[in-house]
């Protein structure tokens, strides 16, 4: 069975050099295609819809990395993220980009890791405040941290809006 | 062997290099990140320093990265950790703390944990704000064992 990825615009490209021989052999192999994709300079635009910014380039150069990772990524048996949950984090990222630059304020580009779930997590530090954001399979959610207290010092939430992107983006910067 | 962890103990945190879980300051500290914490069980493994001859070397089992502490009676003073409803009250209250779970190849192996234990419920909230904390906690201490610069 060919394995294909279909991409933004509607472009297919057929892997078919390699056929699975179970089903963790097809995400395995779907993921490693994915990866090879990603580095080559003709699909780039295929894989992000958007024009990729200079100053956003290592961001998803690391969220690319995160294809490489195996089980046990962290030697405490963290799960790798899924291939679906790391394509999810890049197109998130761009999207959160262009909502900062066309709300007028700076980018500040994320560390990028993981959670022991197979998470993608970006998380942003401006001073004492920390802004984490954990991408994971159909969801998007927050930790804000600007103390010790977990009670008075954090909040935890949704990313469900663009509205909440905003204002997490202006706390961090404030 | 210790049954009991005491307060005073010094507990290693191995933190993998090469993943996104630190980061290096331009005056040259280490930021920690909260994700160096992270568990599936939501049973934070550490190894006791006075069990592995205070050698934070003992953790790395030749991978590259560093090594962070902390010191039992922090983790114990833990407070304020709870699981709270749509309106942000809260409606169950945590104690954290740790306990001695020795393994086969790792007998200064030990586990930090909730009391009553996390549920799927706190994956999102409760347990990441602890491991907000514990970071926290290990970055105001010195690494025991500096990464290298990537």
């Amino acid at each position: 069975m060919p394995q294909l990825i279909a991409f933004a615009n509607a472009q297919q490209i057929s892997f078919t050099t390699e056929i699975p021989y179970a089903t963790s052999g097809s995400s395995e192999v779907l993921s490693r295609a994915y990866l090879r994709a990603a580095h080559d300079q003709q699909y780039s635009a295929s894989l992000y819809p958007l024009d990729i910014p200079e100053n956003l380039a290592l961001t998803l150069s690391k969220i690319t990395d995160l294809f490489s990772w195996q089980d046990d990524w962290n030697g405490y048996g963290a799960l790798a993220p899924h291939p679906g949950t790391i394509i999810d984090a890049g197109k998130w990222i761009g999207l959160f980009y262009q909502e900062i630059l066309m709300s007028g304020q700076d980018w500040l580009n994320p560390n990028v890791t993981a959670s022991a779930d197979g998470e993608v997590v970006f998380e942003w530090r401006q001073g004492t405040k920390r802004l984490t954001i954990f991408i994971g399979n159909q969801s998007v959610e927050y930790v804000q941290s600007w103390g010790a207290d977990m009670n008075n010092e954090m909040a935890d939430g949704s990313v469900s809006t663009a509205s909440i992107r905003c204002s997490l983006w202006k706390w961090l910067m404030s | 062997m210790d049954k009991y962890i005491q307060d005073e103990e010094i507990l290693y945190r191995r933190v993998s290099a090469g993943r996104g879980l630190y980061t290096f300051r331009n005056d040259g500290t280490v930021e920690i990140h909260s994700s160096a914490f992270s568990d599936r069980e939501f049973r934070i493994s550490v190894d006791r320093a006075k069990l592995c001859g205070n050698n934070p070397t003992h953790c790395l089992h030749d991978e590259k990265g560093g090594v962070v502490s902390l010191l039992a009676r922090d983790v114990r003073n833990i407070e304020d950790l709870a699981r709270n409803d749509a309106q942000g009250r809260s409606i169950q209250q945590f104690r954290v703390d740790i306990e001695p779970v020795p393994l086969e190849n790792n007998s200064a192996h030990a586990e930090i944990y909730a009391i009553p234990p996390f549920g799927h419920a706190d994956r999102k909230a409760a347990f990441r704000r602890l491991c907000q904390r514990l970071a926290r906690l290990a970055e105001a201490r010195s690494w025991e064992i500096l990464p290298d610069v990537e």
